[in-house]
């Protein structure tokens, strides 16, 4: 199914939050909502869900309009942050909730709980309390509680975000993986621009109630619009060439030892990588590599060196967007 | 050493408190067992609970009390479970509305059975509004509300003071599961009923459930609205106590001591219970095992 947002404001009291918002997501896509806390990604799922009444603006579901249609007929569920399970039901009857409540028959709510516990590889823990599962389990429950409600849109309000990064990236894995056997369309919020990185087709970087860009990982990582998008995925150089600024990640830059106007100020090895502060008549600028490279390269503070931009075209800020 | 004692000392207050209490407890206890030795009374005995558990006077005002305090209870938890849960969906949970709704938990016993008299009884605010609007013809025709022997003024007074109290005691809580696991249920299809009937209302059953016992031990031992607003029979517990205890006759005493071990036996119970409830209850809600 999809959605589209137009104009969307929220506001609690005197504050606004969300400030003409406009988003299009398409049928079967997976969008993230990246942002910092209090950007106001999580008052746009709960507008989207229904749980919030927008103050002007629309949501249309499938073309249709959403404003004033209660939450329960809305066919969008969310996975919250806190994840809400029922402390007085078992995993299994958790997940049967949203059945009981369209009145589906029993024999047949069983078999559905049986098979989206294995879709979250929790076979065989329909009587296991809450209570007695731990941080991962309990996640999965939730999960499989939202596809038991048969969702034509999926939102996940930072579902992982209590994890250790293991089970961080094995939730993410399991939730692409049941956003395709489902066929769902899904939005994830998510303040981890890896997670987002990975695992979206589109983005959203949200700032201040407004979407600053909503483009594919790859555009948003390589074509930023403003400095605060570029820098959101990462650290950047903004060299000066004649006139203009050219803006370049410290991965795309390269040392040459054989180089003499530029003189390596500083080294900080991490392991797998490296970072190098280079001094240049432009500047100081930022270089990383690998710890392999940099060993390879047998640089040192005060070695005097040269510098490559490796790419910089779509780093270029679009003419007229941005002043530096 | 200093800091070792500092718990100690604080519980001084506590501790000499509960000798008191517990002075006073052992001696009742003592008296109903027909154990006083400066009227004579020296052989101890359970004469007294019999009596009290045989004479039809004494039967009636047991189950008078029990019969006050089942519905006072009851009907209490019902009226503020509901008004409680119209409050949350609401949004009223908080502000000007609380405080009107907390009023009558502040205003005393004795002033509410005046209020009782004022606006119920025969010759009172309602029977005077019956009577101008041609309702009734003289003022026995408005029914007994108080001073009936049904208790129905009684139990009227304990519910405009114990609905708001149940109210206080359930809306915090019944306002954070609705909330959080509401808004849960709603997201998931529920409806406002369902989400009450299936998350809100079994979540909040230990509290509610405390919070009858509350009034009903209340209910069972208070001595002020029976007592004004009672009728001269059957007679309350804690009232046929009070007579028993002024007695002329001073050997009627462990009647009255009786009658309060009786009250103390049901109210030991209720606060086992309330104790297995309230525990109960915050181990669901936090999750532990």
């Amino acid at each position: 199914m999809s959605l589209r947002i137009e104009n969307l404001n929220v506001a609690f009291g005197e504050t606004k939050v969300l400030h003409d918002l406009c988003l299009d997501i398409a049928d079967g896509e997976f969008i993230s909502l990246l942002g910092a806390s209090g950007c106001g990604k999580s008052t746009l799922l709960k507008s989207i869900a229904g749980l919030l009444e927008a103050g002007t603006g629309k949501v249309l579901i499938d073309g249709k309009e959403m404003n004033g249609i209660q939450p329960q007929k809305r066919g969008t569920v969310i996975v919250f942050q806190d994840l809400r399970l029922f402390p007085h039901m078992t995993a299994g009857k958790n997940i049967a909730f949203p059945m009981r409540i369209r009145g589906v028959q029993k024999e047949r709510q069983k078999e559905t709980v049986s098979r989206l516990l294995g879709q979250v590889q929790l076979t065989g823990y329909e009587d296991r309390k809450i209570r007695e599962m731990s941080g991962g389990q309990m996640q999965r429950v939730a999960l499989a509680r939202a596809l038991a409600a048969d969702p034509r849109l999926l939102l996940l309000d930072e579902p992982f975000s209590g994890l250790d990064e293991r089970l961080r990236a094995e939730m993410g894995e399991l939730v692409r993986k049941l956003h395709r056997e489902n066929r769902l369309t899904t939005v994830l919020v998510t303040h981890d621009k890896q997670e987002a990185l990975k695992f979206s087709d589109r983005i959203a970087l949200m700032s201040g109630g407004r979407i600053l860009q909503y483009d594919t990982p790859r555009n948003i990582f390589r074509h930023p619009i403003n400095r605060e998008v570029a820098e959101y995925f990462g650290r950047m150089n903004y060299i000066r060439d004649g006139g203009k600024e050219i803006w370049v990640r410290p991965f795309d830059l390269r040392i040459i030892p054989s180089g003499e106007d530029c003189r390596v100020k500083d080294i900080v090895f991490m392991g797998e990588t490296a970072e190098v502060t280079v001094d240049t008549p432009g500047g100081e600028v930022l270089c990383m590599m690998t710890g392999s490279d940099l060993e390879a390269l047998g640089i040192a503070p005060g070695d005097p060196v040269g510098i490559e931009i490796g790419r910089k075209t779509g780093m270029a800020p679009a003419e007229g967007r941005e002043k530096m | 050493m200093q800091r070792k004692l500092t718990p100690y000392i604080l519980l001084v207050p506590q501790i000499v408190l509960t000798i008191f209490f517990l002075i006073g407890l052992i001696t009742g206890i003592t008296q109903s067992l027909g154990v006083i030795p400066a009227f004579g009374l020296r052989e101890p005995t359970l004469f007294y609970y019999k009596e009290i558990l045989t004479k039809p006077d004494m039967v009636n005002s047991v189950l008078y009390s029990l019969r006050i305090a089942l519905f006072s209870a009851l009907f209490s938890t019902a009226a503020g479970v509901l008004l409680c849960a119209l409050l949350v969906n609401g949004c009223r949970t908080k502000g000007k509305m609380m405080r009107i709704v907390q009023l009558p938990i502040i205003v005393p016993h004795v002033v509410v059975a005046l209020f009782a008299i004022n606006i119920c009884s025969q010759n009172g605010l309602l029977a005077r509004l019956a009577y101008a609007f041609g309702l009734i013809g003289e003022q026995q025709q408005f029914p007994a509300l108080i001073y009936d022997a049904g208790g129905f003024g009684i139990i009227l007074a304990y519910l405009w003071k114990e609905i708001p109290f149940i109210i206080y005691f359930v809306i915090a809580l019944m306002a954070n599961i609705d909330g959080k696991l509401g808004e849960a249920a709603v997201n998931l299809g529920a409806g406002k009923v369902q989400t009450f009937l299936r998350v809100t209302l079994p979540l909040c059953a230990s509290t509610i459930s405390s919070g009858f016992l509350i009034i009903f031990v209340f209910a069972l031992g208070a001595y002020e609205l029976p007592f004004i607003l009672g009728a001269t029979t059957p007679k309350a517990l804690p009232v046929q106590a009070y007579i028993q205890y002024t007695h002329p006759d001073l050997r009627n005493r462990p009647y009255a001591m009786a009658l309060n071990g009786l009250i103390i036996v049901i109210s030991l119970v209720c606060a086992g219970l309330y104790f297995i409830l309230m525990t109960r209850s915050q181990k669901k809600l936090a999750g532990k095992k």
